[in-house]
């Protein structure tokens, strides 16, 4: 038989499940009978892949989830139009310069030739928006996460939402749904949303729409009545506005972030998100409260504004704002509830409430939360926490 | 380990054209194994969900350019492989949700604690992943899939994209590394009271 050494034998160990030849395992068997301190490796590794190897597997529920999620946002975003680059207007856009400068080289051969003045020609180009949206009187459906540009504003559905739209008015009717909206305040043109309990008038912001309220995360917006009524003159960055509360209130913390003079990019906003949890993680609440603020007046993703939103709620946590968390938690868990944040917030509301000792709150939101997620992944710990208040019960 | 399988041509064409029903079939006959390898390499307090639905989603754009060499199964890990990737390039505070189990991770145990039934199973377990998580990533991800998953080097240098070279070394260094920490926690100490010397 031959004989191996250490290092080999070491190597024959993280090859095993991969498969070791006859004389490969005769070998190690024998070197493992000799040496203690490859026999205490064989054990050590061992462990390792047992704690390593396993993993709990997601519930039937959980895995009916994944794929219905990852099938609806990935059929919707190969149902996205191409980049600009890629498309048939690039195409015609390079097809018009490259006629233009052919032309123009003609042009020049042939004012050598006959030594007559040039007449300069005006290339009509054709309008560079990347996502170019029919006029709509009627109604249509966007799925959530699909974006439109309709005349200078880009309208993002946050949930399936049904709208439809006026290019020339620069208004938006919102039947039902959430949508979210970046008006270029470039053009110094107003645009409308209009919904069956208010209108919304702004001039260049950012700010997101349903039924039920408007959120500003840029800018300052105005609401009226369907009448005309001004209902708020100004409602500013970071506020809130519903039809069933008189007042806006502040959404997000006091902290104002600086104004962005560019778009903010996925890439930019994971870092700011990765900065805020290491500021929370270190004690800094009050930059983590402010970095993620800052995410939610710039560009983001849906997943990033959730996250940013958990972080705001944990910051409010952190300082023991048990209320502010709370509704922070609720909010997150009510607008994403279809991605992993939203469940995680709807758990974290009743964790919130019953660590403050509010029993009968937390019952409630516990037991909402294994409605809605029977099959989730704090379900045991959400049953435990119901099963101690029952024992514990005066 | 995963057995490859001959993919049925008219099921990948129409997952090609983005077939819905296609696309469901060929998911659904994959994912508990998928699911397993992107909780291998990960570890179990990520979003292991969140993670298979983003290889999901990212497959059924580049499943235009599947080719067939490969099993679906190993093509579908590949790309995996980039999702856990960049997950575990990210900062470890933003790995996992929430903040208060990334907090329990990182909390060292007590040496004190007498080691007693499943408490101290539970807690061993959570020592090794904090461990493997200590371990960089393309280390850690050529670790996982030789000796946890078994998978040959040659797949493994297909997989990542390395040299066979590469990928033991990595293996090599992510043992060595593991060990050292295994041995030096005290916590593990009754698993291995020796030294690393290897």
């Amino acid at each position: 038989m031959k004989l191996i050494g250490c290092g080999r034998t070491r190597a024959l160990l993280a090859a095993r499940a991969a498969g070791l030849s006859a004389s490969e395992r005769d070998a190690l068997h024998a070197h493992l009978q000799t040496c203690g301190d490859c026999r205490e490796q064989a054990h050590l590794l061992d462990e390792i892949v047992l704690a390593v190897g396993v993993t709990p597997s997601l519930t039937p529920a959980a895995r009916e989830r994944t794929i219905e999620r990852a099938l609806r946002q990935g059929l919707e975003q190969a149902c996205k139009p191409p980049p600009f680059w890629k498309s048939r207007s690039a195409l015609a856009v390079g097809t018009v310069v490259l006629s233009g400068a052919l032309a123009a080289t003609v042009a020049l051969v042939m004012m050598r030739g006959s030594e007559r003045p040039l007449q300069p020609t005006l290339v009509e180009q054709p309008n560079l928006r990347p996502q170019e949206t029919p006029l709509a009187s009627e109604p249509r459906d966007l799925p959530a996460g699909v974006e439109v540009a309709v005349a200078h504003a880009r309208v993002r559905a946050v949930r399936r939402a049904s709208i439809s739209w006026n290019e020339k008015a620069a208004t938006v009717k919102l039947d039902s749904g959430a949508i979210e909206l970046d008006v270029d305040p470039a053009l110094q043109r107003g645009f409308r949303v209009i919904t069956d309990a208010f209108v919304v008038e702004v001039l260049g912001t950012h700010f997101t729409v349903d039924a039920a309220h408007v959120e500003v995360s840029r800018g300052t917006v105005r609401v009226l009545a369907p009448d005309g009524r001004v209902l708020v003159a100004r409602l500013q960055m970071g506020q809130t506005w519903s039809p069933l509360q008189a007042a806006p209130t502040i959404s997000e913390p006091a902290a104002q972030p600086e104004r962005r003079t560019h778009a903010t990019q996925p890439a930019d906003v994971a870092e700011q998100l990765a900065r805020a949890r290491r500021d929370l993680a270190n004690g800094q609440v009050a930059r983590a409260e402010k970095e993620a603020s800052s995410i939610l007046a710039g560009g983001r993703e849906r997943r990033q504004e959730a996250e940013a939103r958990t972080l705001l709620a944990e910051c409010a946590q952190a300082r023991g704002q048990i209320d502010q968390a709370f509704a922070a938690y609720a909010v997150v868990a009510e607008r994403f509830g279809d991605l992993p944040a939203g469940e995680t917030a709807l758990f974290a509301a009743g964790r919130t409430l019953a660590d403050a000792g509010r029993r009968v709150s937390a019952t409630h939101w516990l037991h909402r939360y294994l409605n809605s997620y029977p099959s989730g992944r704090f379900t045991v710990e959400a049953k435990e926490r119901l099963a101690g208040f029952e024992r514990n019960q005066p | 380990m995963q057995a490859p399988t001959t993919p049925d041509p008219a099921l990948i064409e129409a997952c090609r054209k983005k077939d819905r029903a296609a696309l469901e079939t060929v998911f659904r006959a994959h994912l508990p194994a998928l699911e397993r390898f992107v909780a291998h390499m990960v570890g179990p307090k990520a979003d292991i969900e969140d993670l298979v639905q983003d290889t999901l989603v990212t497959a059924i754009a580049a499943f235009p350019g599947y080719r067939g060499d490969a099993s679906v199964g190993s093509w579908l890990n590949g790309i995996a492989v980039n999702v856990a990737r960049r997950h575990l390039r990210r900062p470890v505070e933003r790995r996992s949700v929430p903040l208060d189990l990334v907090a329990a991770a990182a909390e060292p145990v007590d040496p004190g604690a007498a080691p007693d039934g499943i408490a101290d199973g539970r807690r061993r377990v959570e020592r090794i992943h904090a461990h493997m998580s200590a371990i960089g990533p393309e280390r850690r991800i050529a670790f996982i899939l030789h000796v946890i998953e078994g998978r040959p080097i040659e797949e493994i240098a297909q997989i990542v994209g390395a040299s066979r070279m590469a990928v033991k070394s990595r293996i090599f260094w992510a043992r060595r590394a593991l060990m050292a920490r295994v041995r030096r926690d005290p916590a593990l100490r009754e698993l291995a009271p020796g030294e690393e010397r290897s």
